[in-house]
C-alpha cells in the first residue's frame, strides 16, 4: 500500500532460507494414484520422460541459511495461506495484522509495509516499484498452487537484486508435469470457505498444458471491543498455464487474472479530536499477467533462460487508487567453464507505468503518472577449489534505478565439506534497497493530527526527497551443517548486519496556518537518520526416528540495536527476540496422517503484543486412493490473541481467533 | 462460484489409476530403483548391521530432491522397511544396500570401487561409461525412454545375485566396454 509509510521505519526483511544440500525430507504418507512403481519393468521402460517438467533443482546455493518448505511440507501444515506458510521458516516473523494485511519479516524490522526483502514468484519480482516493497495481499495465490518456497535470509542481492537486503523469498506455483489427471480441494473453516480446481492434460507428444482456479471467502473479523473490523474478504484468481518441450529446452506460457474485494476499516486524519475518523471502506484489487519462460540447455552442460512478463494491475481504496502497467523481461545464462568454474551471469529490465489518482486533501504524488525503468546486469562464479570438497562463490550485481541512481552488490561465500557429513559456510555482502516512488514523489500525504502542548492541533505532512541516500546493509554470515546419522541433522546460522542510511521520516518545517481552526503544518520528510545493527543465530533441527514420524525443532534469536535520533525509532521492539517453534509429522497407521504444530513468539512491546503461544492441530485420512479428508484446529490455545498493532494510515488490528476447519482433497 | 469451476472439469477419468505416458526423468528413475530390489538378491550378510531395513543411498549430490522418498514412503522390500540416506563419506557406503551416484559424481567411481571391494553394494549411476567402469546399473536415455545398462560381472564380484527377468530387458555391457 503506497502511503506516506513508505519512508517511516519499517522494514520487512523476506529471507527465505532453502534447506542444504541432504536434508532428510522423510514424508511418509499413503501411495498415490500415479504411483510409478505399480507399474511392471517394461511399462516404466516405455514411459516418455516429458521435457516440459522441470528438475526438482535447488535454486539457492547451499552456501547461505537456506530453507525449503516442499509440497509436502506446505500439505502437511494444514494452512492455506501463503503468508501462514512462511511461518513454517525458521527464523521468520510473520504477524497477521487483518484478514488482508501482514507484517512479514526476518531477522528484524517488521512491518506492516515490508520492504526489505525481495518476493520473487517463479523467477520474476513481486516487488513494487511504487512503493517499493511487497503487498502480501497483492499475491494472490492460492496455496494449493505452490510446489515449493525457497527462502534464503541474508542479503541476496548479488544474484536477485536490490531490496534483497535482508533476504529472498521465492514461491515456486506448479507446473503442467506431463501427466494426465486433476485435483480438487475444498475446505471451510470459521467464517472461511476456499476451494481450488485444477487439471492437466498432454497434446501432442511434447506438450502439456494446465488450467487452475481457486476461490475463498473470508468473513469479517470482530475488533476487541466486539465491533465488526468490516475486513470481509473474497478472493477468485484463475491460470492457464502451456508448456512444450523443444529440440533443447523448454517454453511454457502461463496466464493468469486475479480480483480481491475486501473490506477495511481506514481512519482518515482530522483537525478536531478526536483527529481521525474510521471510516468504512473498501480494497478492489483486481490483475491480468503473463510469463513466457524460454530455457535452452546445451550439450556442454550449459543453460540458458529467457524470462518476458506483463502485467495490468488495479488498486482501489478511500486513499489509493492506482493503475500499474508491468514489463519484465529477465535473461540468465549459466555457463560451465572448465572443470572449477560454473559461471552465471543475466540482466534484467523492468518497467513499470503507473498511474495514480490524486487527492488533493489527503495523499498526492507528483507527477501522479509516471514510467520507472530499472535495469540491472549480475555476474557470478563458483570455484570449485582443492579437492572439490569447498566452494568459493563471488558474484555482484549492478543496479540501475532511475529513482536511486546506480548500486553495486557484491557478495563472496565460501562453503567446505568438513567431511563425517558436517559442512560449513560464511559469507560476507554488501546489499541495497532502492527507495521508490513512495519515497521520491510524495507531493502532500497528510499521516495524521496531533496536538501540540498548548492544545493547537498539528498535521503531519509527508513529502517526497529526492535526495535520499540509498539503505545499504553489510552483512556477515557462518553457518555449519551436520547429518550425524540415524534420521537427525542440524543446521546453524549466525549472522551480523550493518545497516546505514537508515530512512525515516524527520521534521522538516512547521508553518502556522488557519482554516475554520487554527492549527500547525509540521512538514515530514524522508531523511537518512542513522544505522541500525541487528545480530542473531537460528537453528532449525531434524529428526526421523522412522519413516513414519518426522520431528523438526527451530529456535532464532536476534539482538537488534539502532542509533537514531529518539521517537524515530519504530524498529526497536517491533520484532521478536526469541522465536521458536516444534513440529511433529507423523503417519502412524496406513491411511492417516497427524501433525501437531508448535510455535512460540516473543512480545513486541512496540506494537503492544505480548508473548504468543500457538498450537495448531492437523489430522488427515485417507478415504480412498486420492481422496483424503482433513481436520484441522489452528490457534488452539487462545480464544483470541493480537499478532501486531495496528498501522498509522488505515489497517486496524485484529485479534486472530481459534478455528477449526475441515476439508476435502482430491486427486485423481 | 465453487459449482462453477468444478462444471468446468470435464469428465472425470473412472479409472483411479489414470494411464501415465509422460512422466519426469527422475520419478521413473526412482520407481526403477525400487524394481531392481525386486530382482536382485544381497547376500543374508548385507542385513546383519541393521535387519530390517533396506537401504537406498545417495552419494554427494541428489538430483532426486523428495521424489526418492516420496517414492519409497511406506514401501518394503522382502518385508524390510526401505529407507533413504544421503551419504557424502565413502566408508558409510559399505552400509548400504544400493548406492545411486548423480551425474557430477561419476569421476568418483574408481575410488568408490575401491573402498567397497567386494561389499554387497548395488552401484546405479546414470552417467556414460559408468557400467563399462564396474558400476552394475547404468540409466541411460534412448529416444525419451529411461532404459539401463548391467554389467553383470559387476554384479557378481560385489557377490549379488540379478534374475535374469532383469538381464533380458538391460543392455549387457562387458568390462571392455562391448555394450
Amino acid at each position: 500500500m503506497m502511503r506516506a509509510k513508505a519512508w517511516r521505519c519499517g522494514c520487512t526483511a523476506l529471507a527465505l532460507v532453502a534447506a542444504c544440500a541432504g536434508a532428510a525430507w522423510g514424508s511418509a504418507g499413503p501411495p498415490r494414484a500415479t504411483d510409478l512403481t505399480e507399474l511392471s519393468l517394461e511399462e516404466l521402460m516405455g514411459l516418455q520422460v516429458t521435457s516440459v517438467s522441470r528438475r526438482e533443482e535447488r535454486l539457492f546455493d547451499a552456501a547461505g541459511a537456506v530453507f525449503v518448505l516442499t509440497r509436502e511440507d506446505l500439505r502437511r501444515s494444514g494452512v492455506h495461506s501463503l503468508p501462514e506458510a512462511l511461518r513454517l521458516v525458521p527464523g521468520m516473523h510473520v504477524a497477521q495484522v487483518n484478514n488482508s494485511q501482514w507484517a512479514i519479516s526476518t531477522r528484524g524490522f517488521s512491518d506492516r509495509f515490508a520492504h526489505k526483502v525481495l518476493v520473487l514468484v517463479d523467477g520474476r519480482s513481486a516487488y513494487s516499484d511504487l512503493f517499493s516493497g511487497v503487498l502480501w495481499e497483492d499475491l494472490e495465490i492460492p496455496l494449493a498452487e505452490v510446489e515449493s518456497i525457497e527462502v534464503m535470509r541474508g542479503p541476496g542481492s548479488a544474484l536477485w537484486g536490490a531490496n534483497a537486503v535482508n533476504g529472498v523469498i521465492s514461491i515456486v506455483t506448479r507446473r503442467p508435469r506431463g501427466e494426465t489427471g486433476g485435483t480438487v480441494e475444498l475446505g471451510v473453516e470459521n467464517g472461511e470457505r476456499r476451494g481450488t480446481v485444477s487439471r492437466e492434460g498432454t497434446w501432442g507428444e511434447r506438450s502439456a498444458w494446465r488450467f487452475w482456479g481457486g476461490t475463498g471467502q473470508v468473513d469479517a473479523q470482530a475488533e476487541a471491543g466486539g465491533d465488526s473490523a468490516h475486513d470481509g474478504r473474497r478472493a477468485s484468481c484463475l491460470g492457464l498455464q502451456l508448456g512444450r518441450g523443444l529440440a533443447q529446452g523448454d517454453l511454457s506460457i502461463d496466464l493468469g487474472v486475479r480480483r480481491t474485494d475486501a473490506g477495511q476499516t481506514t481512519v482518515l486524519p482530522a483537525l478536531t479530536p478526536p483527529y481521525g475518523t474510521p471510516v468504512e471502506d473498501s480494497l478492489s484489487l483486481s490483475g491480468v499477467s503473463s510469463l513466457v519462460r524460454w530455457t535452452r540447455r546445451r550439450p556442454s552442460g550449459g543453460s540458458a533462460q529467457l524470462l518476458v512478463f506483463a502485467e495490468q494491475s488495479h488498486r482501489e481504496e478511500r486513499l489509493a487508487t492506482y493503475t500499474v502497467n508491468a514489463l519484465d523481461v529477465d535473461f540468465q545464462s549459466f555457463v560451465p567453464l572448465g572443470p572449477r568454474h560454473d559461471l552465471l551471469w543475466g540482466g534484467e529490465i523492468r518497467r513499470q507505468a503507473d498511474d495514480f489518482r490524486n487527492d488533493p486533501v489527503y495523499l498526492s504524488l507528483a507527477p501522479a503518472r509516471r514510467t520507472v525503468e530499472l535495469w540491472n546486469l549480475f555476474v557470478q562464479d563458483q570455484v570449485t577449489l582443492a579437492g572439490g570438497r569447498s566452494h568459493l562463490t563471488l558474484g555482484s550485481k549492478a543496479e540501475h534505478s532511475e529513482i536511486s541512481g546506480w548500486s553495486l552488490m557484491p557478495s563472496a561465500r565460501l562453503q567446505v565439506e568438513l567431511g563425517g557429513a558436517q559442512s560449513g559456510w560464511a559469507s560476507v555482502s554488501r546489499s541495497a534497497r532502492t527507495a521508490g516512488r513512495a519515497e521520491a514523489d510524495v507531493d502532500g500525504a497528510w499521516l495524521g493530527t496531533v496536538p501540540a502542548p498548548d492544545g493547537v492541533p498539528v498535521r503531519l505532512i509527508g513529502t517526497g526527497s529526492r535526495d535520499l541516500d540509498t539503505e545499504e546493509v553489510v552483512a556477515w554470515e557462518l553457518g555449519y551443517r551436520v547429518q550425524p546419522g540415524a534420521g537427525l541433522s542440524l543446521d546453524l546460522a549466525a549472522f551480523h548486519h550493518e545497516y546505514e542510511h537508515v530512512l525515516a521520516s524527520c521534521s522538516a518545517g512547521l508553518t502556522p496556518e488557519t482554516d475554520t481552526v487554527p492549527y500547525r503544518t509540521q512538514l515530514v520528510q524522508g531523511c537518512n537518520a542513522g544505522t541500525a545493527r541487528a545480530a542473531g543465530v537460528e537453528t532449525s533441527l531434524v529428526w526421523s526416528p522412522s519413516a513414519r514420524w518426522r520431528w523438526s525443532a527451530a529456535y532464532s534469536y536476534l539482538g537488534f540495536t539502532t542509533h537514531l535520533p529518539a521517537g524515530l525509532d519504530a524498529w526497536t521492539g517491533s520484532s521478536p527476540r526469541h522465536m521458536a517453534q516444534l513440529r511433529l509429522q507423523g503417519d502412524p497407521r496406513p491411511g492417516w496422517e497427524t501433525d501437531l504444530a508448535l510455535f512460540y513468539t516473543d512480545s513486541l512491546p512496540h506494537q503492544d503484543v505480548p508473548a504468543v503461544l500457538r498450537l495448531d492441530l492437523r489430522l488427515e485420512r485417507t478415504l480412498r486412493t486420492g481422496l483424503g479428508l482433513e481436520i484441522v484446529g489452528r490457534n488452539l490455545l487462545d480464544d483470541r490473541h493480537r499478532e501486531f498493532g495496528s498501522s498509522q494510515l488505515g489497517g486496524i488490528a485484529t485479534e486472530v481467533r481459534r478455528s477449526a476447519g475441515i476439508a476435502l482433497h482430491w486427486r485423481y | 462460484m465453487i459449482w462453477a469451476l468444478l462444471a468446468l472439469l470435464g469428465p472425470v477419468q473412472a479409472d483411479m489409476a489414470s494411464p501415465v505416458s509422460f512422466a519426469e526423468e527422475y520419478r521413473i528413475k526412482a520407481a526403477f530403483l525400487f524394481k531392481f530390489t525386486k530382482f536382485v538378491e544381497w547376500p543374508r550378510e548385507a542385513y546383519q548391521a541393521e535387519p530390517g531395513r533396506h537401504v537406498f543411498c545417495i552419494y554427494g549430490t541428489d538430483p532426486f530432491g523428495p521424489v526418492l522418498d516420496q517414492t519409497l514412503a511406506g514401501k518394503q522390500v522382502e518385508g524390510r522397511a526401505a529407507v533413504v540416506r544421503r551419504v557424502r563419506e565413502t566408508e558409510e557406503l559399505r552400509h548400504c544396500h544400493l548406492v545411486f551416484l548423480a551425474a557430477p559424481e561419476e569421476a568418483l567411481l574408481p575410488e568408490i570401487l575401491a573402498g567397497l571391494g567386494d561389499a554387497p553394494v548395488l552401484l546405479v549411476g546414470e552417467s556414460p561409461g559408468f557400467a563399462r567402469q564396474g558400476g552394475a546399473i547404468n540409466f541411460v536415455l534412448r529416444q525419451g525412454h529411461v532404459r539401463f545398462e548391467i554389467n553383470p560381472r559387476a554384479a557378481t564380484h560385489a557377490r549379488l545375485k540379478i534374475d535374469v527377468q532383469l538381464l533380458d530387458l538391460a543392455e549387457i555391457v562387458g568390462p571392455k566396454g562391448m555394450g
